[in-house]
């Protein structure tokens, strides 16, 4: 049972209990004071008896006039209180019989007597004893019946008065037997309870999640012990994940730190492959140089002098050379673009394109080529780089134009989320999709050098360059209709 | 905790088994370790209270084995009690004070009923139509019982005395005879003898009431010496006839079927002569004063060689009925 239905039903068997102990005083008060006239009634009567005796021998002693009245008078007022008595049980209706038969024997007692006795006209002492005797027997077992009546009255007053204190005592008592056996079956039961759930969050407490509160009954102490082994569950499930998740945290950690060793592995491998480079091309440059030169030299003195044969070879020499040197430049510049970078700051990429336009003016004026561009913004860059991307793209633009048509290039400029993106777009030959990744890996080439010259640094110098400024490139084309070059770059 | 709250519950236990012992001990059956008790009576309607509590077990739930012979006298129950052939006798008041006179050692011990049972039937064919008209006649009586006093009384009430008539000694229950068959002019006997006797005269009796309003008072009376030697014996009947009394109260046609059928009376006469009776133990004022009377009515007849009342206080024991019930005793 519920611990509210308890108190519920426990507030209202007090209110019943008291309900009932108001009505038991109040008909109680009602039943004695009803009783207690009664019984003024019957003292009455028989005080009203005793009057009469003593009346009637005044009247037999004397014989006036007055004292027949006053007998009369009082006689009659016996009887108003006579009509008055109510009998409840029927000894007491026998009484009240029994004294009306009295009141009415007394009287024919009397009126025989005062007819003998007549005014005027006393008793002789014999017939005077007589009388009283007979008067005395009346007036006396009215009296008696009166006074018995009363008794009886007092002792059903008394009974009433014990049956109220018995009631009251027995509601007292059953109210205390069902607060006690609600104490001793409900109430130890709910403080047991109770105590097990304090063990139990103790328990809980201590970090055991694995207890369980005992459930008993289905009260709210049980629904409270069921919501703790819920929450207790809950709590193991939620302890379990977090034991997972920092084991994960762990792992990650681990993994970031193995790719920061291996990212500063990576790059101390690149710097030092960069080093190397820059190194080998720039030491290579001499010697190479010097092969150049002298086949340069061969060449021209021994020319014709020698077979045909000696004249191929000599042309092979000097343009293996030559490509060489190109190849180991463009490894240089390459190298060049982390090894030989300035501090970034802001930059108009208006004068960068100005610029580029400038050093490629015989080129685009010879092509026919017309650029446009957008309102071009300032950039944090490092200008020098930024012209060398700038130039290499419109470059491309222009060598890889359509025969057929006049090379058309528009540099359109787009601001979001802190940086520039860049567009360059030609109306060109286009790259096919599957070539948009292989672009930009160094010496990569679409076409053979008798069909479009370079070595194919190009595009690669590019990438290097914009994922140094932390931005990125991309291309998006279509063979035949041209190639637009995205890029962005950190805005100021 | 437990062991403590067990000990309260024993504890609680054990009180409320003392409290019902308490309660329920004293109404108990009593064990029926007192001698055989023997009330003489007479086979009259008096006598319910009696009848009822042999019938319906109250004597014996109050430890007493009853026997009741009947005799057809108090003054005969009353002699028989001297003589210890009885321990109680039923008789009226009349008797215990002719026996007073006899400086007998006797008492009552309660009243147990107050009635109006004597009538003067009197033969219309010997001129009886009246009270006066006793003068002269021959009228049968029963000597020393309440009848002599009643008929004395009447007579004194209407201008004439005792020996204003002749008195025939008719002995129960040959007065019934008496007057049936003209031996006597008219007969003072109890009431339940008028409808017999009307009966049997036809249209000749007159009937008028011999009590003059004064109550007759239905006595126990015992031996002095066996009041004082059992005292419990006293107690516990008058305890039986108390809850006779209050079974008579709430159920009085049972009552009187019980005791029409011990009095061998009819239902009809049952009936008849029951408003006549009021019964309850008591021993109030009005007893000693009837007593009185009646004994200076002796005195004054010359039915005794005493010339003082004598203190017939000495004959009334209310120690037993004031155990019993005080409330019931009145006398001085």
């Amino acid at each position: 049972m519920k611990i509210r239905t308890q108190l519920i039903l426990g507030a209202a068997l007090f209110g019943i209990v008291l309900l009932v102990l108001a009505a038991s005083v109040i008909t109680t008060t009602a039943e004695l004071g009803r009783l207690d006239r009664q019984v003024a009634l019957a003292d009455r009567i028989g005080n009203g008896a005793n009057d009469l005796n003593y009346l009637a021998n005044e009247y037999l002693l004397y014989g006036e006039p007055q004292q027949m009245e006053r007998w009369e008078a009082r006689y009659a007022s016996l009887g108003d209180d006579l009509a008055n008595l109510s009998a409840g049980t029927p000894g007491q209706e026998a009484l009240v019989t029994a004294i009306a038969e009295d009141r009415l024997r007394l009287k024919s007692v009397f009126d025989g007597i005062a007819a003998e006795r007549g005014p005027g006209s006393p008793l002789d002492p014999a017939a005077l004893q007589v009388s009283w005797s007979r008067l005395g027997v009346q007036t006396q077992g009215l009296a008696y019946d009166a006074s018995r009546l009363s008794v009886l009255l007092r002792e059903e007053g008394d009974g009433v008065k014990s049956l109220n204190a018995l009631l009251v005592a027995a509601l007292l008592g059953a109210f205390a037997v069902v607060l006690f056996v609600n104490y001793v079956v409900v109430g130890r039961h709910t403080l047991q309870s109770i105590s097990t759930v304090l063990d139990g969050t103790a328990a809980i407490g201590r970090g055991d999640l694995g207890h369980t509160i005992a459930v008993t009954g289905d009260d709210e102490v049980a629904e409270l012990s069921r919501a703790f082994n819920r929450m207790t569950a809950d709590l193991r499930t939620v302890t379990a994940s977090r034991a997972e998740l920092e084991r994960e945290m762990v792992e990650r950690q681990r993994a970031e730190v193995a790719l920061k060793e291996y990212a500063e592995n990576l790059q101390r491998s690149n710097e030092d492959l960069e080093r190397f480079a820059y190194v080998s091309s720039h030491d290579l440059q001499e010697p190479l140089r010097s092969i150049v030169s002298f086949s340069q030299l061969l060449d021209r003195r021994y020319r014709g002098k020698l077979d045909a044969d000696a004249d191929e070879y000599l042309d092979f020499i000097v343009e293996g050379g030559n490509r060489m040197q190109a190849l180991i430049l463009d490894l240089l510049a390459y190298s060049r673009v982390n090894t030989t970078r300035q501090a970034f700051s802001p930059t108009d990429t208006a004068d960068v394109l100005a610029s580029v336009e400038r050093s490629l003016d015989a080129r685009l004026r010879e092509a026919g080529a017309a650029i446009a561009h957008d309102p071009m913004p300032v950039v944090l860059a490092d200008p020098l780089q930024l012209e060398q991307v700038f130039a290499n793209l419109i470059s491309n633009a222009l060598k890889f134009r359509r025969p057929d048509e006049r090379p058309r290039i528009h540099i359109g400029v787009r601001t979001a989320d802190g940086f520039c993106e860049f567009s360059v777009a030609d109306n060109g030959i286009g790259i096919a999709p599957e070539y948009f990744d292989r672009i930009f890996v160094i010496f990569q080439r679409l076409h053979t050098r008798e069909t479009y010259s370079g070595t194919g640094i190009g595009l690669a110098i590019v990438k290097r360059i914009v994922e140094r400024h932390g931005g990125r490139i991309w291309v998006e084309s279509t063979p035949g209709e041209g190639s637009t070059f995205y890029f962005t770059l950190p805005t100021v | 905790m437990k062991s403590s709250v067990s000990r309260i519950v024993i504890v609680v236990i054990v009180l409320v088994g003392l409290g019902a012992g308490l309660l329920w001990g004293p109404l108990a059956t009593p064990a029926n370790t007192l001698p055989p008790l023997r009330i003489g009576t007479q086979l009259s309607e008096a006598s319910t209270p009696l009848f009822v509590a042999e019938e319906l077990g109250f004597f014996a739930q109050n430890g007493l084995n009853v026997t009741i012979p009947s005799y057809a006298m108090g003054e005969q129950a009353i002699a028989a009690a001297e003589a210890g052939e009885l321990d109680v006798a039923m008789t009226t008041e009349y008797p215990l004070v002719v026996a007073a006179f006899g400086n007998r050692s006797v008492s009552a011990i309660a009243c147990i009923d107050k009635a109006q049972t004597a009538s003067v039937i009197g033969r219309r064919d010997r001129g009886i139509a009246t009270v006066a008209d006793l003068r002269g006649k021959r009228v049968g009586v029963t000597r020393r019982t309440t009848a002599e006093f009643y008929l004395g009384r009447v007579l004194d009430l209407n201008g004439m005395n005792i020996r204003d008539v002749t008195v025939v000694d008719v002995p129960r229950p040959q007065n019934v005879e008496a007057v049936v068959n003209g031996s006597v002019d008219a007969v003072v006997t109890a009431t339940r003898e008028v409808v017999p006797i009307t009966a049997r005269l036809g249209g000749d009796a007159t009937v008028f009431s011999a009590q003059s309003d004064q109550p007759a008072y239905v006595l126990l009376v015992c031996d002095r010496a066996w009041i004082t030697a059992h005292t419990r014996e006293t107690d516990q009947l008058l305890k039986a006839l108390a809850m006779a009394n209050e079974y008579i109260l709430a159920n009085p046609a049972d009552a009187r079927a019980i005791a029409g059928r011990r009095a061998n009376l009819s239902e009809e006469t049952m009936a008849a002569l029951w408003p006549n009776h009021r019964f309850g133990l008591s021993l109030d004022r009005s007893l000693p004063i009837a007593m009185t009377d009646e004994a200076r009515w002796v005195i004054a007849n010359c039915l005794t060689n005493a010339t003082t009342v004598p203190n017939l206080r000495d004959y009334i024991d209310t120690t037993a009925l004031a155990r019993v019930d005080p409330y019931a005793v009145t006398i001085l």
